[in-house]
Formats: C-alpha cells, sequence, structure tokens
C-alpha cells in the first residue's frame, strides 16, 4: 500500500525557560541543526538526516510543555478533505497562515478531546542542508552528539483518551497498533501510527489535560543509545531512565530531560506496522514489561512527571 | 525571626558559590550539608536522601517544590505555573532550581 493521508509527525513545537540553556541540549548534545531563527526569537532545528526545514521548535516561554505537535498529510486536497472531516465531527479549526514558520505552508489546527493542539500541513520547504542525493553520503558533516536521525513522535498526556483516538482514528487515517488495557476494558495507553512506524503519536490516561511526556528522536541502533548515554552522563544531563527497551513497540531506549524540565527520548529499532496487523493488547498485570522489558516494573517518575 | 532571603538570577549569571551551608528539613533532625553550587536537590540526590521528590531536575514538571522556612538562596528560572509570583515570594521553591546562600530551613510539601 502506498503511504497517503496523513504521512508522519513533521514537527514538534516545545517551550523552553531559557533557549541559551535549550540550545546546548537540542544542539549540541542531541545533535540537531540550528537552521533559523525568527524575529520573534523561535529557533527553528532538525535533525541532520530529515529532508525538510525544521523538525524541533523552540519557544522561550516562562512555562515548559508542548505548544503543539505537527503532522505533514500527503498534499493540499488532503488538508482540505481532513478540515471538512473535522468540521463535521464538530471540531473547531483555525487557520495559521504560511509562513507563521518559516518554510512552512498553511496550517490547519485543531484541539483534540485530551487538551493537545495538533497542526495539519501539507508544504514545507526543503532544507538546504537536507541529506545528500546526489551519489549521496551517509552525511555532508559528521553527524554530532546523540546524532539523531529525525523526530519521531511524541507521548502524550491526557483524560480524554477514547476523544482523541476517534478524532485520529476516525478522521486522519491512523491505526492503534498496540495499547494497554484495564480489564474493563478502559484504555489506559494507546500507540497510534499513520503509516509503517510502531507509533507515531501515544497517549496516555492522565487527569491533567495537553500534558507532554516525552519528544522522541530515532537513532541509528542500540549502539547510539549506549553513546547517547555516555553523554548524557558527562554534560550532567538529568536522566530518567534506561538504557532499557521497551515491550510496546519493542524499541530500545534512554529517557532524560531537557534544562526546562521536558522529557526527551533518543530510542532505536521497534517493529514495522502494515494495514491489516492485528493491534497487540498488554493487560495491566503485565504493564511494568509493557513499558520497560527488562525492569518490568514502572517507576513513579517515568509514569507522573510531565510538562 | 530570620525569614527567607531570596536573591533572584538569572541561570548563566552563575552567582553560585562553593562554599558549603547546612539545610534543615523541618521535622526531622539530620543537617545536611549543601555546597552552594549545587542545587538542592542535586545534593539530596548525590547524597542518597529522598524527602525531596525527584522529577525532570529542570524546574518544569514541578514534583520537587519545598518551602524555604529561613535563609538566603537564588534559584534559576522556574516554570511560573508551577510556582507563582506570590508563592516565591512566600519562600516557594522548586528543589531543583534552589541554591543556598547561607543555612536553609525547608518544609516539605505534599504535591
Ligand atoms: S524536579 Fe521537576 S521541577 Fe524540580
Ligand atoms: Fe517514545
Amino acid at each position: 500500500m502506498a503511504l497517503t493521508g496523513v504521512l508522519r509527525p513533521g514537527f514538534a513545537q516545545v517551550r523552553v525557560l531559557s533557549m541559551e540553556d535549550a540550545l546546548v541540549h537540542y544542539r549540541d548534545r542531541i545533535g540537531l541543526n540550528v537552521v533559523s531563527t525568527g524575529d520573534d526569537g523561535r529557533v527553528y532545528m532538525k535533525a541532520y538526516d530529515e529532508f525538510d526545514h525544521h523538525s524541533i521548535v523552540l519557544r522561550e516561554c516562562d512555562e515548559a510543555g508542548l505548544d503543539m505537535m505537527a503532522f505533514k498529510v500527503e498534499n493540499e486536497i488532503a488538508l482540505k478533505e481532513y478540515e471538512e472531516k473535522l468540521l463535521k465531527e464538530g471540531i473547531a479549526v483555525d487557520h495559521i497562515a504560511i509562513g507563521e514558520q518559516p518554510g512552512v505552508g498553511r496550517r490547519i489546527s485543531f484541539v483534540a478531546p485530551t487538551g493537545h493542539r495538533f497542526d495539519l500541513y501539507a508544504e514545507m520547504e526543503l532544507s538546504t542542508k537536507g541529506p545528500l542525493v546526489k551519489n549521496p553520503d551517509l552525511w555532508r558533516t559528521e553527524p554530532k552528539g546523540m546524532k539523531a536521525l529525525r523526530f519521531d513522535h511524541c507521548l502524550l498526556y491526557g483524560s480524554d483518551v477514547d476523544g482523541t483516538k476517534k478524532i485520529f482514528e476516525d478522521i486522519l487515517g491512523f491505526t492503534m497498533t498496540e495499547c494497554i488495557k484495564e480489564e474493563d476494558g478502559t484504555l489506559i495507553a494507546i500507540f497510534l501510527s499513520c503509516g509503517n512506524k510502531a507509533h507515531d503519536l501515544a497517549l496516555v490516561r492522565h487527569e491533567e489535560d495537553n500534558k507532554l511526556h516525552h519528544v522522541s528522536f530515532l537513532v541509528e541502533d542500540w549502539t547510539s543509545i549506549r553513546d547517547a548515554a555516555d553523554i548524557i552522563t558527562r554534560y550532567d544531563i538529568s536522566r530518567d531512565i534506561g538504557p532499557t527497551r521497551h515491550g510496546i513497540t519493542r524499541g530500545q531506549t534512554i529517557y532524560f530531560f531537557d534544562p526546562s524540565g521536558n522529557r526527551n527520548e533518543v530510542f532505536s529499532g521497534g517493529y514495522s506496522f502494515y494495514p491489516g496487523d492485528p493491534t497487540r493488547v498488554w493487560e495491566m498485570p503485565n504493564v511494568g514489561k509493557a513499558i520497560f522489558y527488562y525492569e518490568q516494573q514502572l517507576n513513579d517518575r517515568f509514569m507522573n512527571v510531565v510538562t | 525571626m530570620a525569614g527567607h532571603k531570596n536573591i533572584f538570577f538569572k541561570k548563566n549569571m552563575t552567582r553560585h558559590t562553593k562554599k558549603e551551608f547546612r539545610i534543615f528539613i523541618e521535622g526531622h533532625d539530620d543537617q545536611i550539608p549543601c555546597p552552594g553550587d549545587k542545587s538542592v536537590l542535586k545534593n539530596m540526590e548525590m547524597r542518597g536522601l529522598t524527602h525531596i521528590a525527584v522529577g525532570c531536575r529542570g524546574g518544569g514538571c514541578g514534583v520537587c517544590k519545598v518551602r524555604v522556612i529561613s535563609g538566603a538562596y537564588t534559584i534559576s528560572k522556574m516554570a511560573v505555573g508551577k510556582v507563582t509570583k506570590e508563592e516565591r515570594k512566600l519562600g516557594y521553591a522548586l528543589a531543583c532550581c534552589l541554591y543556598t546562600r547561607g543555612d536553609l530551613k525547608i518544609r516539605l510539601i505534599q504535591i
């Protein structure tokens, strides 16, 4: 099947308490490239293996957390179609003008039942620092820090997980690849994919809405996770947990926090998902293994600390 | 009554001092040595002390919130939603953003 509709996560706009500290973290430690800085102070960044103009936007603010997560859709026709469908479901849609972020076409924007703002767009200019395409070497200049390949997914916390799930499945064409379920069928955590990845967006049930659990970056392999851990210790980055592996998605992972307290992940691996694959289900007694396959138990910080 | 004295500063101005002070936690007997250039939370963690919950360590999540009852201190950037301006005046702070400039008496609070 060709990839249609919503193609992939496009970018996340993250609030940081100090831009100076955030830059050191995202640029020098995670290894993103700074693409440009806006007149309003927002900094646009991308991983070395991404083609589009940017995938992470940092905005200095007196609060931490996530402003919005955006997905790239196939084309303008799809964008219009999603707008109609959202409106038909009674969901308010905002229009964000071309160029509100550099290189980005018009966006439509809505707030999901879990309180999170999501944007959709069809167009983004290519970065001049994107991967090589002619007799392409691995990279233009050697990757830095943790050598993040791309912005990969977000995990978000909010109360009406079922409501947000419905929008992503019924309107935006996502599939639930995996979930954690209570005995009575209540969904505690859901993992949604719009393509062939094990997840592009994950949601966890939590009493407070519009919370960020983590912004995740893909790295090449398990060895890269070790190298990330070395960097975390060397530069005294606040570590949450890992290196370890998830039962869910099977990804290998390490979690840490940016200097404003937003959780980041670098991960590698995970299975491929294809349309028609059944949903993998974790029952509550196995939730420890689902989240941390080796530790086989949850920790309070991972479950409760969000921005 | 000494009262708390909080000297605002930006993270990068590094007015931290290496000098060691003591932290007293209300209702606990121990005196905890704490150098002025380590956050109170980091210092507790390094000593294996678990009085204060450890979250993001970056002033964003709010789980390490405490109240300084007396003593001089500085704080680095904290999320305003976690400690409001009014609370700051009353000595509330996030332990991960809290640096001693003198002996501190701290009250633990349940989040
Ligand atoms: S540990 Fe998150 S604010 Fe201090
Ligand atoms: Fe993740």
